[in-house]
């Protein structure tokens, strides 16, 4: 969850007001797409492909978390020493195209680094380091694949929540800004996200509303343990994952049957408190621009 | 560097590589499904050699290379070396025990790269494939040992087994079903007479008249499939030399198709490729659904989303036009938006549980008590089935119908309604004359989202009428065609069950992969159709407005 509010946050940002039109038109459907996957794929590739991969190579998935960012300032860096010519052949519109290379160089150089990282700090093997020498437990599936999976369902959501209210701000605040003498993200910064901050909240609660209750990728990446401790690398069981297993073992009118029930809704009030929350939120915001 | 800090150019790069780390993972998760999927059906080499180390006896390994992984291992003299492990889909589960084998290349004897010629799989209804070599063909007492003769003389006949497969499943399923049927409602019908008093002795020996009819064609029915299966043993038996030396003997009626993938050409491969896309759409699993085709799975899933469509359609469009024709701009209309807006985003499993507790136990169970009470206490329809699963998921999807066709209707222009009403119209021929006609596009496009949502969800219909394996299909020639009762198959939901609950989950995955890869399909295609629908409407009004 928390890998996907910054990624989605940030990529609705620079798609909003950083890139061309052209380049838009066709990288927010292709994101929006993640949200028509069922997300029974997404569970299944989380519990089967993901856990196991991110068992073998847990120092580069880590390492990902540092390499990427610090890559991507690096290289940014680099790109202003870079002769004119070649800078100008790239917009600032067309980044995200550019980086795309950078991006999965880095990411496959992060993975690569996983077996000397793992030599050269725990003993060769991960996982038994984290069990004998920091005395975590670690199960396959456990939250932090739920935590990538789920993420990954979420970003269609808060993205073009998020990419619409940004957009939605008036160009003459920007152009008023940018006269100023400020710089794009300061502009970004100062003007834009404050007036966007209602839309960027709401997008963030529906995606936690949301979050909240997924079943299938919980049901099927983790460990489905019905005890649990803070502790990222153990399984776990959600409200809604619970219901999905024993709801159907439930005698009818027995009192599991009615804590199922009450259980659902609990599930119920959560995401309806999130959800009028941020339907409220977004209602108010339409008048405010009404009035810009 | 400082300044370039200061200006915030780096988190301009950040958030541009946000951007292209969520395209990168969108298009690879896709790439790698249809890579993965459609692996499934190329026809793999054959591998055959030796392995033998300190603590192995030499054997003979022969399969399929299902995958490979480095493992580091550290000597002693502290040198890392790579070694390349491969695990093998050896096949023949019934002597073998197992599919698998993890090899590792230290042990291979001679080039791993040998591919065996010659080496024939087969496919079989139980157990799973066959790796081997032709060592001889048995049919009527005659035994050819040339391995070409062998090759056409099995094809012709797996021809016929075939063909004789198909009319066993034919008389089996349909038409003793449909006398099994019929028995079971003469004891229904006996049952209704008892509980009304009036069941007079003419009735009984009515009743005893008919059911010996029936069972007189059942029995002629298991003569002529018995007529079939002993047809089907003198078939004959292909026998092949197993990688342990071993002589299995294979009889033709259980061979689904055989191959010798290390002597086909790219074509004849790329033949096979096609031919097992079409039997794993047309044909019923096998195997616990670890093997097959998911036909069932996929009449399931269509016959319920067109189901939830009959019922949603009506429901939300009507919805729509009042909340954007009639009703009046006021605290109530806002409060309608935002439940509506809040059903969007109630968890689907809410959903499910919602559909167990009142549709199928409680209208459910009075639907029973009324009407199907001859037949209590095996429930009719208080138990979960495909009418139950279709109403949820009508329910479940009813705010993207009533969302997308009020914008719809927001979007015509106000003068053709003005014009409409100007010309002697009521309210109500306007709407239904020029209103929605216009509107039907956004209408179709907020089917299309519902329907896609209906066919990847798979959390409610857990609860309300999935199954792992339903006996019989949801339609069918039997009256009244549709079986609102039914249990039925769904691709999301068989997704699941063989990824997840199967006994041979590392088998089956290549199949899951597939059944994903159809699934994604499905639905991505849906929502394209759906986008462009959505932007020629809006062409099309630009024009109107302009």
């Amino acid at each position: 969850m928390l890998f996907a509010v910054p990624i989605a946050i940030l990529a609705a940002v620079f798609t909003a007001f950083f890139m061309d039109k052209q380049t838009r038109q066709w990288i927010k459907p292709t994101i929006e797409m993640i949200e028509a996957l069922p997300t029974v794929i997404l569970g299944f590739l989380a519990g089967l492909w993901l856990a196991p991969h991110m068992e073998q190579n847990l120092p580069g998935f880590f390492a990902l978390l540092i390499v990427v960012p610090v890559g991507v300032i690096v290289f940014g860096y680099g790109w202003t020493r870079l002769p004119k010519a070649i800078r100008n052949r790239v917009p600032l519109g067309k980044r995200a195209l550019l980086m795309i290379p950078v991006v999965v160089f880095l990411g496959w150089f992060s993975m690569q680094m996983s077996i000397p990282m793992e030599d050269a700090w725990f003993n060769g093997d991960m996982r038994h380091w984290l069990t004998f020498s920091a005395g975590i437990d670690f199960d396959q599936r456990n939250a932090m694949v739920i935590g990538f999976a789920m993420g990954f369902a979420l970003i269609p959501t808060i993205f073009s929540v998020t990419e619409d209210a940004i957009y939605n701000v008036p160009t003459y605040l920007v152009n008023g800004s940018l006269a100023l003498g400020a710089s794009g993200w300061q502009t970004l910064i100062g003007v834009v996200i404050p007036t966007a901050s209602p839309g960027i909240f709401s997008a963030v609660m529906l995606g936690f509303g949301r979050g909240v209750g997924e079943t299938m990728i919980v049901l099927m990446a983790s460990g489905n343990t019905p005890l649990m401790e803070m502790n990222l690398f153990e399984g776990m069981r959600t409200l809604a994952a619970n219901l999905a297993i024993e709801m159907p073992e439930a005698a009818v009118s027995s009192s599991h049957y009615r804590v199922l029930f009450l259980a659902g809704l609990v599930l119920f009030i959560f995401t309806f408190v999130f959800n009028t929350l941020a339907e409220v939120v977004r209602q108010r915001m339409r008048r405010k621009y009404g009035s810009l | 560097m400082k300044e370039w800090l200061n200006k915030g150019e780096h988190w301009i790069w950040l958030s541009a590589s946000t951007v292209s780390i969520s395209v990168v993972l969108v298009l690879s998760l896709l790439a790698m499904i249809s890579y993965k999927g459609l692996a499934h059906f190329w026809p793999h080499p054959v591998y055959e050699f030796n392995i033998s180390g300190p603590n192995i006896e030499t054997t003979r390994v022969m399969g399929e290379l299902h995958e490979s992984k480095n493992k580091v291992v550290v000597e002693k003299s502290g040198t890392k070396t790579l070694i390349p492990q491969y695990l093998i889909k050896m096949g023949n589960r019934d002597v073998f025990g197992i599919d698998f084998k993890w090899v590792s290349s230290k042990n291979v004897q001679g080039k791993m790269e040998t591919l065996a010629k010659d080496a024939v799989v087969i496919e079989r209804y139980e157990y799973g494939n066959v790796y081997g070599h032709f060592s001889s063909f048995t049919l009527n007492g005659k035994t050819t040992t040339d391995p070409k003769q062998i090759r056409t003389e099995l094809q012709a006949q797996v021809a016929k087994g075939k063909a004789l497969h198909a009319a066993i499943n034919s008389i089996e399923k349909y038409d003793m079903g449909t006398v099994n049927k019929q028995i079971e409602n003469l004891r229904f019908e006996e049952k209704k007479l008892r509980i009304k008093g009036n069941f007079t002795p003419a009735d009984e020996s009515r009743i005893k008249a008919e059911r010996a009819e029936f069972q007189k064609t059942f029995v002629a029915y298991q003569v002529e499939v018995k007529v079939l299966y002993d047809q089907k043993e003198t078939l004959g038996e292909v026998a092949l030399t197993i990688s342990n030396g071993q002589i299995l003997r294979v009889p033709v009626a259980k061979v689904v198709q055989f191959w010798q993938p290390n002597n086909m050409s790219y074509v004849e491969k790329l033949g096979f490729f096609f031919s097992a896309i079409g039997h794993f759409i047309s044909d019923d699993p096998r195997e616990a659904n670890t093997e097959g085709g998911i036909f069932p799975a996929m009449i399931g899933t269509i016959v319920m989303v067109l189901l939830m469509t009959v019922f949603v359609t009506p429901m939300g469009v009507v919805a729509a036009i009042y909340m954007r024709e009639y009703a009046k701009d006021g605290v109530v209309l806002r409060l309608v938006r935002i439940s509506i807006n809040n059903l969007a985003g109630v968890p689907s499993i809410v959903f499910g549980i919602f559909g167990l507790g009142f549709f199928v136990y409680i209208i459910g169970g009075s639907i029973d008590e009324l009407f199907y009470g001859y037949a209590l206490p095996s429930p009719t329809f208080g138990t979960p089935g495909l009418l139950w699963a279709s109403l949820t998921m009508a329910l479940l999807t009813l705010p993207v119908v009533i969302v997308s066709t009020e914008e719809g209707l927001s979007r015509i222009p106000m003068a053709l309604r003005e014009g409409g009403l100007a010309l002697g119209a009521t309210k109500a021929e306007t709407i239904w004359k020029i209103v929605l006609p216009m509107a039907t596009p956004a209408i179709m496009t907020g089917l299309i989202l519902a329907i896609a949502r209906a066919a990847g969800e798979v959390a409610p219909l857990m609860l309300v009428g999935v199954v792992k394996l339903a006996p019989e299909l949801p339609i069918d020639t039997m009256a009244p065609f549709i079986h609102l009762e039914n249990k039925f198959m769904h691709l999301g939901f068989h997704i699941y069950d063989v990824g997840f609950q199967s006994p041979n989950v590392e088998a089956a995955q290549p199949l899951v992969y597939a059944t994903s890869l159809l699934l994604v399909i499905i639905i991505v295609s849906l929502n394209l159709g759906a986008i462009s629908i959505r932007n020629r409407l809006r062409e099309k009004y630009k024009a109107l407005e302009g």
